[in-house]
């Protein structure tokens, strides 16, 4: 290999390098740092601020492929990079106050959380189906400690055990699909795909496997049992973290997979899609309603956005993938305001675990209960927020490629979804409870969350450039 | 090696169970040879022999299982085991007879220079990301089995010997003076 | 992972004296194996053919200071080892990966030396954290 292309290769890929690096500085401030110190977070943040930096780059249009093509840098990885490490902030932000109210070791947690950062960012650009896989069992990873962390509470194990078990099962799957493409193709570059002869057993079956490891990983009913568990049992700040980032990875996955390497495949794993679809738009708000636990009720409403962003996915060309990709984002973004908000409110010694919790809230912290209805708007997809964008689209994409049944479906399932969304309103403002008491809010985390939920409603009135971004990305 | 598996699931001692799992790996290892592939037989023997079955013996010994228990569910759960595993053989036979899975062979380089050699001539090179990021993966691997298990033992009690030949007389021993008192006539 | 390296034609070898030779390489662990089979099977036996057995209730007990015994005599491993063994693993796996690279350094050279340079760089890494975590002490 030429010094030269060498030197290149490393420029380009110098956002994963920065964040492993600076992931490994962090985890060793674990041992040699005071536990109290703030120089972790602080570090943290500066690897991440780095990252962010080094990944954001103007579009130009280009595929450029690394380290013998494993690796692929263009729009759509600095799409997801940049969202992914500008996100990841927001996350580690919210987090810090819990990680030091309850003494999570920080070195660990902060740098699991920038491991599983860059096992995103592998599978963003991932170009081969080896890196797809290494990068996931990275994120994986890291997932599974971050969840287990609270040891002695046994909820906390149960989700943790679960979550790796059906994990490892769901990178079985995977890894099984993979070994067959293989088998049958000759090689695992994801743009050298294709079969010669004509579509046999092998192939579907392999597809087949693919797309469960994928359902798995996204939570996609029938394989979601790990969803509801992982966000009512895991530590309040890993939920935030697994409900918001890993959501970007796992389209990112899914868009690396099925468009880019088995778009040949389409009309097979469009017909799996669609199962997995309905099954959890109406899973996940059907059995959302008959939630009191608020984190398990959140984890069902991913099981029915889960089935929006598939519905995008199986619609299988530009409009759909893009459609997918900005439903996700904003999903993302909501999803990660909606933990932030709960993760204010237990800063305040009020925390939102049930949904009795929420009652009188509008009361007790009536700008906390502001920016939760906006949110709860934006999930529901009422319009005034950017959710209502987010779901037209994929609905536009669905109706133009002729599935209208489907798009009917979905709309019949997000009224249901309003439902329980509604009653957090409800519960908030229209019950009295007699907690009094409120504390001050947090000035830091309240402003920056304040900025973070009012941005549904600034992406309502300009959705324009994002919407652009999602075109050109996946175009 | 069919002998040894079946020994492992019949077993009643469970760590008589796991040493026939070992001459399991032992011999898929030898079969493994046969097949001219070296560098998987001595990393089964290395990794799977050497420390995963050595881990599977801690975790049998640590628990103490109670093997009368493990047995009830036996005849239970045969129904599904035979069908999980008649799938099992239909999937190999499958991929074994089917004409799919024939691609050319690309070379006999393998024969010339053994594959262990092949396979460290790609590794490092072709391979190099793959391979930076299972170091990375392993790494996480470290922290969390650190993060999971070891817990600070307040309770115990060790011996610093560095602070042992530090400690002066002064820490130890406190000398009061105390003002020596009259005598009083009782 | 195997790729078209590892597969054989259905066990069709074309070059039967390669693979003859290849196999010969582990003679010396075909000797070794029989001789550990001998040195553990021969005292085995020889002790059941030789010795005199003399089977008696009060002999086959377990014996313990004349009390009956207080428990199983296996006793329970600390969790401890746990942690260890899986450390162990974590390095064995990378000692693995190093065979190769010994096979192979002559022809890859310095990209080679750098790679494998990089991996144990981020694995010392994690041997550094463990040692100041403290997981390698027993207390």
């Amino acid at each position: 290999m030429q010094i030269e292309t060498m030197i290149i290769e490393y420029i380009l890929a110098v956002p994963e390098i920065v964040l492993l690096l600076g992931a490994c500085l962090v985890l060793l401030t674990g041992p040699f740092v005071s536990a109290q110190s703030h120089w972790t977070f602080v570090l943290t943040q500066a690897v991440l601020l780095a990252t962010l930096y080094l990944c954001a780059r103007p579009f130009t249009g280009q595929a450029i492929e690394l380290f013998n093509d494993f690796y692929i840098d263009d729009d759509l990885s600095v799409l997801a990079k940049s969202s992914m490490s500008a996100f990841m902030m927001v996350v580690i932000l919210y987090s810090r106050g819990f990680i030091n109210k309850y003494n999570y070791p920080r070195g660990e947690y902060y740098s699991l959380a920038l491991f599983s950062l860059l096992g995103m960012m592998l599978i963003s650009s991932a170009n081969h189906l080896l890196m797809i896989y290494l990068g996931l069992e990275l994120l994986s990873l890291s997932m599974y400690a971050l969840v287990a962390m609270n040891r002695d509470d046994s909820v906390s194990s149960e989700a943790a055990i679960k979550y790796f078990v059906l994990g490892a099962i769901a990178s079985g799957f995977l890894l099984y699909g993979i070994s067959l493409i293989y088998g049958l193709t000759g090689t695992l570059f994801l743009s050298e795909l294709s079969v010669e002869n004509e579509i046999g057993l092998g192939i579907i079956a392999a597809v087949i496997f693919i797309v469960i490891g994928l359902a798995f990983k996204l939570g996609a009913v029938p394989f979601h049992m790990w969803l509801p568990d992982v966000y009512q049992g895991a530590p309040l700040p890993v939920t935030l973290l697994v409900a918001s980032v890993p959501k970007i990875a796992g389209l990112l996955l899914a868009l690396r997979l099925l468009m880019d390497g088995l778009q040949f495949m389409h009309e097979y794993w469009q017909q799996s899609l669609v199962v997995l679809a309905l099954l959890s738009l109406a899973m996940g708000n059907i059995v959302a309603i008959a939630q009191t636990n608020l984190r398990r009720m959140l984890g069902y409403s991913t099981i029915g956005h889960v089935g929006y962003i598939l519905l995008g996915l199986l619609v299988g060309n530009q409009d759909g993938y893009s459609a997918a990709l900005f439903y996700t984002l904003i999903y993302a973004l909501m999803s990660s305001a909606v933990f932030g908000v709960l993760l204010c409110a237990e800063r305040m010694n009020h925390p939102l675990e049930n949904l009795v919790d929420l009652q009188g809230l509008g009361k007790i912290y009536p700008w906390l209960a502001f920016l939760l209805l906006l949110l709860m708007f934006s999930m529901a997809g009422i319009p005034m927020t950017v959710g209502f964008y987010a779901k037209l689209n994929i609905l536009q994409a669905l109706v133009t490629s002729g599935w209208i049944e489907l798009a009917v479906f979905a709309v019949v399932a997000s009224v249901i979804g309003a439902f329980y969304y509604l009653r957090v309103i409800k519960l908030m403002y229209f019950e009295e409870s007699d907690t009094q008491g409120s504390q001050p809010m947090p000035a830091g985390h309240i402003s920056v969350l304040s900025i973070h939920a009012l941005l549904v409603v600034g992406l309502f009135l300009f959705p324009q450039m994002l919407l652009e971004m999602c075109k050109q990305v996946i175009g | 090696m069919v002998t040894a598996a079946l020994r492992m699931i019949t077993a009643k001692n469970p760590v008589h169970s796991i040493l026939s799992l070992v001459l399991v790996f032992f011999t898929s290892s030898a079969i493994w040879l046969l097949l001219e592939a070296e560098f998987l037989a001595i990393t089964l023997v290395l990794v799977y022999v050497g420390a995963v079955m050595v881990l599977f013996l801690f975790v049998v010994m640590m628990l103490n299982i109670n093997t009368a228990q493990i047995r009830e569910g036996f005849v239970k759960f045969m129904p599904v085991a035979i069908v999980v595993s008649l799938i099992m053989i239909a999937e190999l036979v499958l991929v074994v007879i089917s004409k799919e899975f024939e691609l050319e062979r690309e070379s006999n380089f393998v024969f010339e220079s053994g594959n262990t050699h092949a396979l460290g001539e790609i590794l490092y090179t072709d391979y190099l990301l793959p391979f930076e990021t299972a170091a990375v993966i392993l790494l996480v691997a470290i922290v969390a089995a650190i993060v999971l298990t070891l817990r600070q033992r307040v309770e115990t009690r060790t011996q610093n010997p560095g602070e042992q030949i530090k400690v002066k007389a002064k820490d130890r021993v406190r000398i009061v003076s105390l003002p020596s008192e009259d005598k009083k006539e009782y | 992972m195997c790729g078209p390296l590892l597969c054989t034609d259905r066990g069709i070898i074309d070059n039967y004296k390669n693979y003859i030779d290849m196999l010969q390489n582990y003679v010396p662990i075909l000797i070794f194996l029989a001789i550990a089979l001998v040195i553990g099977v021969v005292p085995l036996i020889a002790g059941m053919l030789l010795s005199k057995r003399v089977p008696e209730v009060a002999k086959d007990s377990p014996y313990e200071c004349g009390f009956e015994a207080f428990e199983d005599s296996r006793g329970r491993f600390d969790v401890r080892y746990y942690l260890v063994a899986i450390l162990f693993i974590i390095f064995d796996l990378e000692i693995a990966f190093l065979f190769p690279w010994a096979v192979a350094l002559r022809d890859i050279g310095i990209p080679g030396l750098l790679a494998m340079a990089f991996f144990l760089t981020i694995l010392t890494i994690g041997f550094i954290y463990e040692w100041k975590k403290g997981a390698l002490n027993w207390d």
